[in-house]
């Protein structure tokens, strides 16, 4: 069953899929900075009034904690990377690497650039995560 | 010696790659007096070309001063062409002894990936030392 994105249901899969995935365990095992949050840019025409944050404590490869969260709440974590609802849609279905998206400044990212630099590889497999969250989007029938 | 001065000059205000860059050497140069002094001594233009990410810059050095322009500005003939996660593989590279360390993974892969085009540098014959000097400033280690 797919699960609308976003919302605490898909939050709650990725959670888990973080935590059943052997690539973060190992591609995040690096990291130790700290609570990434990410947030959905607010698009009222799909029903999406709010921003929306996703507040993900991640450490050693492992995600303690996961819920969804306001984006003033995002903003206090170390790491915090925003996006409008169609750019988190191509990262959800791996056709923006985090990365890239960042490059075109499609994904804007608050925190410190250095520690992201040495850790890509555990930014990517948390994407690859997300991907396997089986996600409907607002914006689709 | 004066402070560094790091800015995004207008027309690269909504360039991704140009703010990551400008943030990644303002957080170097202000964690290490090594790569303070060697951004102290850079003058010349060398761009910087995101391929998969269509996104270009050029990096203004101006012995203590950097401006990040958006495009490649006229007359610039120095570039680095690479997609957007090995651009971020360069700043991986350690620096030791003042040159780009090659021999461990990340630097194997960086060499790798030149021989095979993946990673183009346009002016290494002519501007060896610009181009040892940005991979300095840029290295996050």
């Amino acid at each position: 069953m797919s699960i609308r994105f976003p919302s605490e249901e898909w939050v709650a899969a990725f959670f888990k899929a973080i935590n059943e995935s052997p690539e973060y365990l190992e591609g995040g095992k690096p990291w130790t900075y700290g609570v990434t949050a990410l947030v959905v840019n607010p698009q009222p025409e799909i029903g999406l009034t709010e921003a929306y944050g996703i507040w993900l404590d991640l450490h050693e490869g492992v995600c303690r904690e996961a819920h969804a969260c306001t984006v003033e709440e995002a903003q206090t974590a170390p790491f915090c990377i925003f996006g409008d609802y169609a750019r988190w849609k191509q990262v959800i279905h791996k056709e923006l690497e985090p990365v890239k998206g960042m490059m075109q400044g499609k994904l804007k990212l608050k925190g410190n650039l250095q520690i992201i630099v040495r850790n890509v590889k555990a930014a990517q497999a948390l994407v690859t995560c997300a991907t396997r969250v089986p996600t409907t989007f607002l914006d689709e029938p | 010696m004066s402070e560094p001065e790091i800015t995004v000059d207008a027309s690269a205000e909504e360039n991704g790659l140009g703010n990551m860059v400008a943030e990644l050497l303002r957080a170097n140069v202000e964690s290490s007096d090594y790569k303070k002094r060697v951004f102290c001594r850079m003058k010349g233009a060398v761009g910087l070309l995101a391929t998969d990410a269509e996104v270009r810059v050029t990096l203004a050095f101006d012995r203590g001063r950097c401006v990040v322009h958006d495009g490649i500005l006229p007359g610039t003939t120095t570039t680095v062409s690479a997609d957007s996660d090995s651009i971020i593989e360069l700043s991986n590279v350690r620096v030791v002894g003042g040159l780009p360390w090659l021999f461990d993974a990340a630097g194997r892969s960086v060499v790798s990936k030149a021989l095979h085009g993946v990673i183009r540098i346009d002016g290494l014959l002519r501007h060896p030392v610009t181009l040892t000097r940005l991979g300095i400033v840029l290295s996050v280690n």
